[in-house]
């Protein structure tokens, strides 16, 4: 315990010298992570998830139409109020949500997964890194 | 009788804490280079909700340099060991519940990407097999 204690200092003195650049990156990294944003998962890390969650097709209907995801319901934001009951439908309270898009930067999966938490409750929900293009590059 | 100086202080328990040192920078340089591309790696563990998993893709990086560094200086060497052995551990854990629950993620040890989940749980045990050498080589227990 004698020689335990010095090591506890130094170790909470070097925890609280590492808040110091923390703090610096929190305000200032140009790819610091949004806390208010949606969490983003790999294409690889979803595919292996055993329990049961939803896809949602944030692309136009007509790219969706053409190739999507099996399984994958179509929700863009064009087309929001058609296709928000198919929702309902297929979702359940508990049941994660993986939004995704055509590709890296799209934005449109973020911004359907936002309005699916705000509107429909949707707590477990997160936007498919690299989107549509991530996923058939991981088949 | 210079060289048998060197010997005897720079033994394979010093050596260790170098090795142990130049990883945990490097790991936590590449974190701290991207932080968003570490939170995603985070986020797919699926352990802790998103706010807390952005705070963590900030800290952590910094932490494991600063540990890293500490390594390398006695007067923090017993503290920055302390650190090193507690992150090993709660990465262990970590890929241990993604193991369990057939995740197939990357581990994200380095940054984004990184080995899978196997490799990185047994390069992690490895490494706290190293940190209880150096504690043990400690000449007064943990503070040398």
């Amino acid at each position: 315990m004698r020689v335990f204690i010095p090591a506890l200092r130094q170790a909470v003195f070097l925890m609280l010298l590492a808040a110091v650049p923390s703090i610096a990156a929190a305000l200032l990294h140009p790819s610091r992570p949004d806390p208010s944003r949606i969490p983003q998962v790999e294409a690889a890390a979803v595919k292996s998830w055993t329990k049961r969650f939803v896809w949602v097709d944030a692309r136009p209907p007509a790219e969706f139409q053409r190739d999507a995801i099996p399984g994958a319901l179509s929700l863009s934001e064009d087309d929001w109020d058609r296709s928000i009951d198919a929702f309902a439908d297929a979702w359940e309270p508990g049941v994660p949500v993986v939004v995704y898009c055509g590709g890296g930067d799209c934005g449109a999966s973020e911004s359907v997964a936002r309005r699916l938490k705000r509107e429909a409750g949707v707590a477990d929900i997160f936007v498919l890194r690299g989107g549509f293009d991530a996923w058939r590059h991981t088949r | 009788m210079a060289a048998y100086a060197l010997k005897s202080t720079f033994g394979p328990a010093s050596l260790l804490r170098v090795v142990l040192a130049g990883l945990f920078i490097y790991a936590g340089a590449g974190k701290a280079w991207d932080p968003a591309a570490f939170a995603s790696g985070i986020a797919n563990y699926r352990i802790t909700p998103w706010i807390i998993t952005a705070g963590i893709a900030i800290y952590l990086p910094w932490l494991e340099i600063l540990a890293g560094v500490g390594l390398l200086f006695p007067r923090f060497r017993s503290g920055a060991l302390l650190i090193v052995s507690a992150l090993l551990t709660v990465f262990c854990g970590a890929l241990l519940s993604a193991w369990m629950r057939g995740l197939d993620i990357h581990c994200g040890c380095f940054g984004a990407g990184g080995t899978g989940i196997a490799p990185a749980l047994i390069r992690n045990l490895v490494l706290l097999a190293a940190c209880a050498f150096v504690w043990s080589r400690s000449r007064s227990g943990p503070v040398s």
